[in-house]
């Protein structure tokens, strides 16, 4: 059987350690490259304006020269400036939340950021007659099983999502809290199992219904786990249980206060 | 397996994803199963782009016969793909031809939804040249059109997939943009670029050939219409699977599939583990 589509990349280190993140598609690069050419834009419209001065002052020849010195720092070395100063983000990357990596993972060089970067007029190519340009970058980025385009392919490098794990996200569902005292501090529970509660609890927007449905399928298990009777709510026994593994002291604060001795 | 022997084994790994990375799970599908996508993906293209050029042709060229053509004959083979593609990613068999009997057998619903949809369009098309009230009313019409149109973004999929009357699929569809009614209109706004961006590019693709390959300067404006509309036609498919892959990730968030899966997975192992310890 073919193995599961998704949109992963994994990545092993020299350390053994395996991690997984998430491969940049063309649309979310092609936003961030629109921004780039944005700025490129503004930044050339200001310098422009200010190299007028030589106008004034009578020496269009180096204004003009000024500007075409411009005109090649922006075209060949922008993205490669902005990758080597800020560990592979430009600035389109950084409002995309995009980083470029090398394919084990490492932080780009300078190397890799120069060819990738050179590369990037072949991936827009522009011709003398119509349609004048042909975006070749894009249909290799679509055929490439790692979204790469003609410069990643050629510098080995590879443009992955850099978002931060959040942490404290909301929870979704109320933890039965006569169930949660009775629960012991250390649950028989793996990470598979710690995975799904977790998904369980924080999936917003989902019925009560279809909450208790799908609680159903995994509640009975767990509970003769842990030799308890059947709960009365699926829901929120799973909720209980997330929220002991969570923070397995709760039950031990929660007997301690009546008299305060066990906290001593 | 469900009794009917209907299977609900997708072939993707199902997870609440943002619209760009169902874009990119759609090529990532594409790409591992283009065997199985390539007919279903071939007849619509053709089913939409030749019956549109005859159109234009014989109307003189006429651009409103042709969008009407085009609004008609695109949308009842994107219907189709999402029939197919509906059977395909469970791992349900289904033929090509066994998606088109199925949007035919809904042709009036289907018309009625595609008119509803490309009304303002065709309005303002038609009264270009004809009457400025008519451009006029279909301007204001376009202005709410979106709104509408992307609070109802997934009924062609709830209709054909989920089997429901008119009625209850819009019901139903309505439901499901609730909580994602921006990402709706995203996808209605993402839509309109990529159909853009197909019609250019397979303008520029054919262009390119024209003019610098077969080296006959001055032809590729003669093709320029008819390779935008097969270059709208392609966008067909890939924006059905698109819209299909954002219904499975709406009702992957409202319904949980993706935890069903996963508590599928442990309440198996978990009588695995328990018969192996009764046969001990």
């Amino acid at each position: 059987m073919a193995p599961l589509v998704d949109t992963v990349l994994e990545i092993d280190t020299p350390e053994h350690l395996a991690f997984r993140t998430r491969i940049a598609g063309p649309a979310r690069r092609m936003y961030a490259w629109i921004l780039d050419l944005l700025l490129r834009a503004v930044i050339y419209m200001v310098v422009v304006l200010a190299l007028g001065i030589f106008s004034v002052a009578g020496a269009d020849g180096l204004g003009m020269g000024l500007t075409l010195l411009l005109v090649f720092l922006l075209d060949w070395f922008y993205f490669t400036a902005w990758e080597l100063l800020t560990g592979g983000r430009s600035a389109g990357k950084m409002a995309l939340k995009l980083r470029v990596v090398r394919h084990d993972g490492l932080p780009v060089g300078w190397r890799e950021s120069l060819l990738r970067n050179f590369i990037r007029a072949a991936d827009i190519t522009m011709l003398p007659f119509p349609p004048f340009v042909l975006f070749v970058g894009p249909m290799v980025m679509a055929l490439d099983p790692q979204f790469r385009r003609l410069g990643d392919l050629v510098a080995g490098t590879v443009v992955v999502v850099d978002e931060p794990v959040t942490m404290g996200r909301a929870v979704a569902v109320t933890p039965e809290e006569g169930l949660l005292s009775e629960l012991p501090a250390s649950l028989p529970l793996d990470r598979t199992d710690l995975e799904a509660l977790e998904l369980f609890v924080h999936r917003e927007h989902m019925s009560p219904a279809r909450q208790e449905e799908l609680a159903e399928i995994v509640s009975p298990f767990y509970a003769d786990r842990l030799s308890l009777p059947r709960p009365r709510r699926a829901t929120g026994f799973l909720g209980a249980l997330w929220a002991r593994a969570q923070d397995p002291g709760r039950r031990v604060e929660q007997r301690a206060a009546p008299d305060g001795e066990e906290h001593a | 397996m469900s009794g009917d022997g209907t299977s609900f084994e997708a072939r993707i790994v199902l997870r609440p994803r943002t619209l760009d990375e169902t874009m990119d799970l759609v090529l990532a599908y594409i790409r591992l199963y283009h065997r199985d996508l390539r007919w279903v993906a071939v007849v619509a293209v053709l089913a939409a782009t030749l019956p549109t050029l005859a159109v234009w042709i014989l109307s003189g060229q006429d651009a409103r016969y042709g969008a009407w053509a085009l609004v008609f004959f695109t949308g009842i083979a994107e219907r189709v793909v999402t029939v197919f593609a509906g059977r395909h990613l469970f791992n349900n068999p289904i033929s090509v031809w066994g998606a088109w009997r199925q949007v035919l057998r809904r042709l009036p619903f289907n018309l009625i939804v595609l008119f509803g949809v490309y009304l303002p369009i065709l309005m303002m098309v038609s009264g270009v040249e004809d009457d400025d009230a008519w451009l006029g009313f279909g301007i204001v019409l376009g202005v709410f059109w979106p709104l509408l149109l992307a609070s109802h973004a997934h009924l062609s999929e709830v209709a054909h997939l989920e089997h429901l009357s008119p009625g209850r699929a819009a019901q139903r569809a309505r439901a499901l943009v609730s909580y994602r009614f921006g990402r709706a209109l995203g996808l209605l706004l993402t839509s309109a670029l990529v159909r853009f961006l197909f019609a250019i590019g397979t303008y520029s693709a054919g262009a390119f050939v024209v003019a610098a390959v077969l080296q006959l300067q001055g032809a590729a404006t003669l093709i320029a219409v008819p390779l935008a509309i097969l270059g709208l036609a392609a966008s067909g498919p890939f924006m059905t699977l698109v819209r299909f892959f954002d219904y499975i990730d709406a009702r992957t968030r409202r319904e949980g599939w993706d935890i069903q899966v996963r508590f599928n997975a442990i309440a198996q192992r978990e009588r695995q583990e328990r018969a192996r310890s009764l046969a001990a």
